[in-house]
This record gives structure tokens, C-alpha cells and sequence, in this order.
């Protein structure tokens, strides 16, 4: 039944795959898992010097460098010697289990001399796009724009001229008005007759020549003439009067608009000493204007990290088959059991990091990193404190579990001692010359949703004044700097359906408005003469643009009126003449004859 | 047969090569029933799948059993859990036993009627005069 030569080769063959990975096997298997750590992260991972000892359940390694995916110019991290306990037999049910990691000098965001980018096969990412807080919240952006102008313009003069005056608006409404009417009146006017009709009218008054009359016809004709005239000259009177009424009407209106720009212009004015009391800014907008855009800039790196750990996980857990796959690949089904094991848990990792070249050091734990959380029903638990250079004393602890209905990471950091020497707060136009800085934040991120507080104290500030010299900053920003040696910011932070909504809060605040104020004060008698001036003037100045403008356009009217209503009377004044003339050149016979004739002709 | 249906890079593969090994089975028969099998498999494949989600998912009864299969070390590395190895390994298993009597039913046949027949043919003569069946010739020799 058994085959002696096929046991013989059988044996031959198990030793010689034995011999082999036991000389072989750590380089076999730094370069398994480098590649599936590369396919994994979406980037290179390499692995030096690791070592497997069965026997002492150990897995060792020199360094272990992982490179961003995203910017594979810089590592997502790197780690020194690393000691990793594995429990062994679990790795023959497929399961890596690992109750302890000891990891040293653990470096984040390390720069890399060559690319760490892999060549993958390209899919269309659906990732949301990194929060913009200029493109979801322009109404914020202009919000703080206008503050940098207020803010840098603190004195009488620029916040009169920066004053948003509704004057000048009126005031071109009526202009339009009056616009309305003139044109409203030269239609009127064109109706009337012009140069040329005017002549013909007083051709045909010259033509009448009653000294030609030799019948009772020839009477009748010219009487009937001078009738004819005489309505069209009665019609041009009428026409002349309306028109003349109405645009004497309407600018008897337009005269008493003086009186009315002036109250707006003082009214505007009167805003103007009200805003300058309050010292021309909103403090709520001060405070985001300083604050606002670090914070959320803040966030957003963290939610960047967060979203890879959220990548990795969904990645873990998706049992996506690979492209290029082959018989088998089926689908993996998992039970829950209290005996079951994710694919891999690292019950804990222990961190410590520490450079005297950079005076920087970290120690602190991550416990319970698993690829399925929904078995091990655990969070992953961070707890991590250090110091870097230029960043000072940092502690962070926080709690990631992914296997609810919405993934939550609920994050605490706090930084003391944080050198600002150099640093310049957005809107104060002067470096630091010292100061330390403290920093608790505390971020829980729930879905898309995020719910933090971040308070922000800094202490022994003192600004370096003569480092400004690209513009002239008022005098005002410059006693404030000088005045300030603490800041105090509380900001509250909430983040749904993609936008940010912040309410930030500092003593700057207050510092402000009470320095502002006071500079007001100290100023009162003189921003007043400013203001009484100003406003006399721009009022006057108004008054008299309307009423040029109303006596203008009248003017133009009655130009355009042309001839008189008294010429025109003098016209029929010299028909009745004709008449009369006429009338007296017949004979008194002829005369009662044509009374009969030239019955009603004179109606 | 169980080669060709079963995922060939698997240890259930390995295993069944193993044991064709230390046992005195035809070499030729199971280079046959691979091949044959292995394209059958090759188009049942998506039906292995549904009987091994069915096997995993529907049966309640067996999911102990599956759960001891996947936590067992060593017999986790048979990848029970897995839909398309379960499917074919339990359909190989259920058809071994017809396909054994029908094998020998049909080896019987093929010897009486068409055996003589078949060594006569031009075709078998130039195959067993080539390179590749004296390299076969000498793998049946050193089982």
C-alpha cells in the first residue's frame, strides 16, 4: 500500500524545506511582510534586520520605516528596535496575536531621501475632500477680512471713511428720480410746436391782409383764418400751461429734498459716532480672526491621522478579494466566539523615544489595536507623553473604536510649555520676543461629526516692537501688544454636515475693546469737531448737488418752453386786431350781410 | 479528483499530493482526474462558493463545528471558513465514492473494449516512443 520510494522522497524534501527556511526563514519573511505591509499601507514598508526566535516566541527588528501614502517624500512613521512577543501556535490558526510591543525611538513624519510611493493598480478614490474652512465657510472668511481692515485702521479718520454711509445711495436714488421727471417733460415738450411750425403760424398771421377783402367771401375766408389761428395758438397756451404747472408741481417737491439729504447725512454721521464709541469691531470676530484658522488648521491634521487609521481599519476588515485573484478566493466567513481571535491584536505596544540631540523624548502605550474590533469589543487605548523641541511638554490620551455604527475617537492633548519666541498671532503685526504657551484640547469625533473644546493660555508675553517694518501699524495696535502679556483662549468647536461652526473667546478681546475705547475717549473733544466738521460739510455739500441739480433741470424745462405764454397772448392780441381791421374795412350793408353769413365763425 | 476540484494552492492540495506520494495510487489516474476534475472545478467554482456560504451560514447546527475548525491550530490552516474551499472540499468528498465505482466500472470498459485498440493506434506508438512518456515511465518506477 505505501510507496517506499515516495516516502524516501517525501522525507528527503521535508528536510530539505526544513534546512532551508531555518536558514533562510527571518529574510523570507521580512520580505513577506514587507510586501504585504507595502499592498496594506498603499506605500513602501521596509523592514532591516528582523528576527524570528520560536523558541522564545519573539519577533525582532532594527528598524521598521513605513512611508505616507499620500506624501511619500516624508514616512508615516519610523521605528528603532522593536522587540514583538507573538503567540505562536495561534499563527498556526492564521491569527497574530501579539500581547506585547516594545518600540524605540518612534519618529512620525520623517523625511525620506528616495520616494516611498509603490506601483498600484489605479482606483478612483471617493475620499472626501480635505475641509477647506475658506471654501465651506466664506461667510467666516469675509467676517475676518473685515476685521483685518477695521483692525488695521484704527483711528477717526479711516473709520469715518470706512463707515458704510447710506447718504450717497439716497442721494443717487433721487438723482434717478429726477432723471424720471426730465425726461418725463421733454416728451411733454416735444409735443409742442417747434421753430419751424412757430414760423409757419407766424407766416400765416403775416399773410392775413384784410385791406384784400372786396366781398362778403373774402371776409368770411380771413375771419375764418384768424378763428383757425387763433385755437391753435389758445391749443399751444393750454399745452404750455400744463406742462409749466407740472414741472412746477414736481420741483416744488425736488426743492424740499435738501432737507431731506441732510438728515441723512446726518444720520450717518451719527452711526459713525456710535461705532467709533464701540470701538469699530465685533470682539466675537476679533477672536476668529486670531484663532480661528490655527484651530481649525489644528483639527485638520488630526483628522487627517485619524482618517488614515480609519482607511487602514475599513481596509482590514472589508475582505476585499485581490484583482489578480485565483481559484479559492471565495469569502471568508467569521464567527463570533468568545474563542475567536481577529486577524491581528496587538494587546500593547509600548513607546518610547528619546533624542538628546533634539532634546525630544516619548514614552506612553497603545493597547488594543486589532483588525476586528466587533470581536474583541475593545478600543484602542493611546496614552503618550513627551517632549519635543519647539513644541515643548505634550501629553495625549484617547480612546478609537470603530466597530459601532459610526466610528468615535474621542482625543485629550495638552501641551505646556510651549516656546513662542517668534511666533506672530494673526492680526498682531509684531513677532514674539518670549512667552510660554499651554495648550488642552479635547476632540471627540463621532462619524463626520465632531464635538471639542480647545483653551489656549500664554504667559510672560512680551512682543518684539521694532520687528515691524514692512507697514506702519497704528499707534493703537502698538500700545496694545505693548500692554499685553497673558493671552486667555477658549474655543469651542462643532463640525456637522461638513461645516465648522466656532465660538472662540479670548481676553484679547476685552483688551481691545478697552484700549480702543479708551483711545476714543482720550480723543472725544477732538473726534467730535472731527465728526461736527464733517458732517457740516458733507451736509452742506449734498444740499447744494440736489438743488443745483433740481434748478437745472427746471431751468432746462422752461428753456425748452421756449416762447412765452405772454407772446402768444400778444398773437392773438394782433388777430383780434386783424379782426377788428377787417370787420371795419365793409360797408355797413355789407356788413348785416355778412353778420348772417359769418354767424357762429368767431365761437 | 480532490485535487482538481480543491484550490490548487491550498493545504488541503498539498495534503492530498502528499498522501499520492506515500501511497501506491496510479500516477497516471491521478494526473488524469486532476486535469478532468480541474476544469470541472474550474467552471463549477461560483457554485462551490454558494454550497460553502450555504455550509457556513445556513446550517446553524454546524457552526460549532466551523468554529472549531477555524480556531484549531493547524486545522484553521485548511480554511474551512472559506466559502469556495469548503464548498469544493465537501462536494469532492460526497462525489469520491460514486466517482471511485464508477472509475473502475469505466476502466473495466475501456480495457476490454477499446484497450488493444488503443495501443495499436499510430498516435500511441509515437507517445510512447517520446521523451516526456520515458520521463513518465521513470516517475511511476520510483513510486
Amino acid at each position: 500500500m505505501f510507496r517506499r520510494n515516495g516516502i524516501i522522497l517525501l522525507l528527503t524534501v521535508v528536510a530539505f524545506l526544513l534546512i532551508l527556511p531555518t536558514l533562510f526563514l527571518d529574510s523570507i519573511i521580512e520580505n513577506y511582510l514587507e510586501d504585504y505591509g507595502s499592498e496594506q499601507a498603499g506605500a513602501l514598508v521596509e523592514i532591516e534586520g528582523l528576527t524570528i526566535s520560536f523558541i522564545h516566541s519573539k519577533i525582532e527588528w532594527d528598524q521598521l520605516i513605513v512611508a505616507d501614502s499620500e506624501n511619500p517624500m516624508l514616512n508615516l512613521f519610523e521605528t528603532g528596535f522593536t522587540v514583538m512577543d507573538i503567540d505562536i501556535p495561534l499563527l498556526f490558526s492564521r491569527k497574530l496575536l501579539v500581547p506585547n510591543i516594545e518600540i524605540l525611538d518612534l519618529q512620525f513624519q520623517t523625511g525620506r531621501e528616495k520616494s516611498g510611493a509603490i506601483k498600484k493598480k489605479t482606483k478612483k478614490k471617493t475620499e472626501k475632500p480635505v475641509h477647506s474652512p475658506d471654501a465651506e465657510n466664506p461667510e467666516d472668511n469675509q467676517k475676518n477680512s473685515e476685521i483685518q481692515v477695521n483692525f488695521e485702521n484704527v483711528n477717526v479718520d479711516s473709520l469715518i471713511d470706512k463707515m458704510e454711509m447710506k447718504a450717497p445711495a439716497k442721494i443717487d436714488s433721487l438723482k434717478s428720480v429726477y432723471a424720471n421727471a426730465s425726461e418725463q417733460w421733454h416728451k411733454e415738450l416735444d409735443q409742442l410746436p417747434d421753430d419751424q411750425q412757430l414760423d409757419l403760424l407766424e407766416d400765416r398771421i403775416n399773410n392775413i391782409d384784410y385791406k384784400q377783402i372786396k366781398s362778403a367771401d373774402d371776409l368770411k375766408k380771413i375771419l375764418s383764418e384768424v378763428s383757425d389761428i387763433k385755437k391753435e395758438i389758445r391749443g399751444i397756451i393750454d399745452s404750455n400751461k400744463e406742462i409749466k404747472d407740472m414741472v412746477s408741481h414736481q420741483t416744488k417737491d425736488f426743492k424740499r429734498h435738501p432737507d431731506l439729504v441732510k438728515v441723512w447725512v446726518e444720520n450717518d454721521y451719527d452711526s459713525a459716532s456710535e461705532h467709533l464709541s464701540s470701538g469699530g469691531f465685533s470682539t466675537e470676530n476679533l477672536a476668529r480672526m486670531i484663532f480661528g484658522d490655527e484651530i481649525i488648521s489644528q483639527i485638520e491634521e488630526y483628522q487627517s491621522y485619524l482618517s488614515k487609521g480609519r482607511k487602514y481599519y475599513t481596509k482590514f476588515n472589508s475582505n476585499e478579494k485581490s484583482e489578480d485573484g485565483q481559484r479559492g478566493d471565495g469569502e471568508d466567513i467569521y464567527f463570533e466566539d468568545m474563542q475567536y481571535y481577529p486577524v491581528a491584536w496587538i494587546k500593547n505596544v509600548q513607546l518610547s523615544s528619546s533624542s538628546k540631540a533634539k532634546k525630544s523624548y516619548i514614552i506612553g502605550s497603545v493597547k488594543d489595536i486589532s483588525t476586528h474590533q466587533q470581536i474583541t469589543n475593545l478600543p484602542i487605548v493611546i496614552d503618550v507623553l513627551g517632549e519635543a523641541e519647539g513644541l515643548g511638554s505634550y501629553k495625549g490620551n484617547g480612546e478609537i473604536y470603530y466597530a459601532g455604527s459610526d466610528p468615535r475617537e474621542d482625543l485629550e492633548v495638552s501641551i505646556s510649555n510651549i516656546p513662542l519666541k517668534g511666533y506672530e498671532f494673526k492680526g498682531l503685526p509684531f513677532p514674539l520676543e518670549n512667552g510660554t504657551g499651554e495648550i488642552q484640547s479635547s476632540l471627540h469625533f463621532l462619524g463626520d461629526n465632531l464635538l471639542g473644546s480647545v483653551h489656549f493660555n500664554a504667559n510672560q508675553l512680551e512682543f518684539n516692537l521694532d520687528a515691524e517694518n514692512k507697514k506702519q501699524s497704528s499707534m493703537i495696535i502698538r500700545e496694545i501688544a505693548q500692554s499685553i502679556d497673558n493671552i486667555d483662549m477658549q474655543a469651542e468647536i462643532e463640525k456637522s454636515a461638513g461645516s465648522f461652526k466656532t465660538h472662540i473667546s479670548s481676553n484679547l478681546d476685552d483688551i481691545f475693546k478697552s484700549r480702543i475705547d479708551d483711545s476714543i475717549k482720550a480723543n472725544k473733544s477732538g473726534t467730535n469737531t472731527q465728526i461736527a466738521k464733517r458732517k457740516a460739510d458733507d451736509t452742506q455739500k449734498y444740499q447744494d448737488e440736489i438743488t443745483s441739480e433740481v434748478s437745472q433741470l427746471e431751468k432746462q424745462a422752461l428753456d425748452k418752453l421756449g416762447i412765452s405764454e405772454a407772446e402768444y397772448k400778444d398773437k392773438l392780441k394782433q388777430l383780434d386786431k386783424l379782426k377788428k381791421e377787417a370787420e371795419k374795412s365793409i360797408t355797413n350793408k355789407q356788413k348785416k350781410d355778412l353778420e348772417k353769413k359769418l354767424k357762429n365763425i368767431f365761437r | 479528483m480532490f485535487l482538481g476540484m480543491t484550490p490548487f494552492l491550498s493545504l488541503f492540495s498539498f495534503i492530498i499530493i502528499i498522501i499520492t506520494i506515500i501511497l501506491n495510487v496510479n500516477i497516471s489516474m491521478f494526473i488524469l482526474g486532476s486535469l478532468i476534475f480541474g476544469i470541472i472545478g474550474y467552471i463549477i467554482d461560483p457554485l462551490f462558493h454558494h454550497f460553502g456560504y450555504f455550509l457556513l451560514i445556513d446550517v446553524p447546527a454546524l457552526e460549532s463545528l466551523w468554529i472549531i475548525c477555524t480556531n484549531t491550530p493547524l486545522l484553521s490552516l485548511l480554511r474551512f471558513n472559506n466559502t469556495t474551499n469548503l464548498g469544493s472540499i465537501v462536494t469532492s468528498f460526497t462525489f469520491s465514492i460514486p466517482v471511485y465505482f464508477a472509475t473502475i466500472f469505466l476502466v473495466k470498459k475501456y480495457r476490454t473494449r477499446f484497450g488493444e485498440k488503443v495501443n495499436k493506434l499510430k498516435i500511441t506508438k509515437i507517445i510512447k516512443g517520446s521523451k516526456l512518456y520515458s520521463i513518465y515511465q521513470k516517475i511511476t518506477l520510483v513510486g
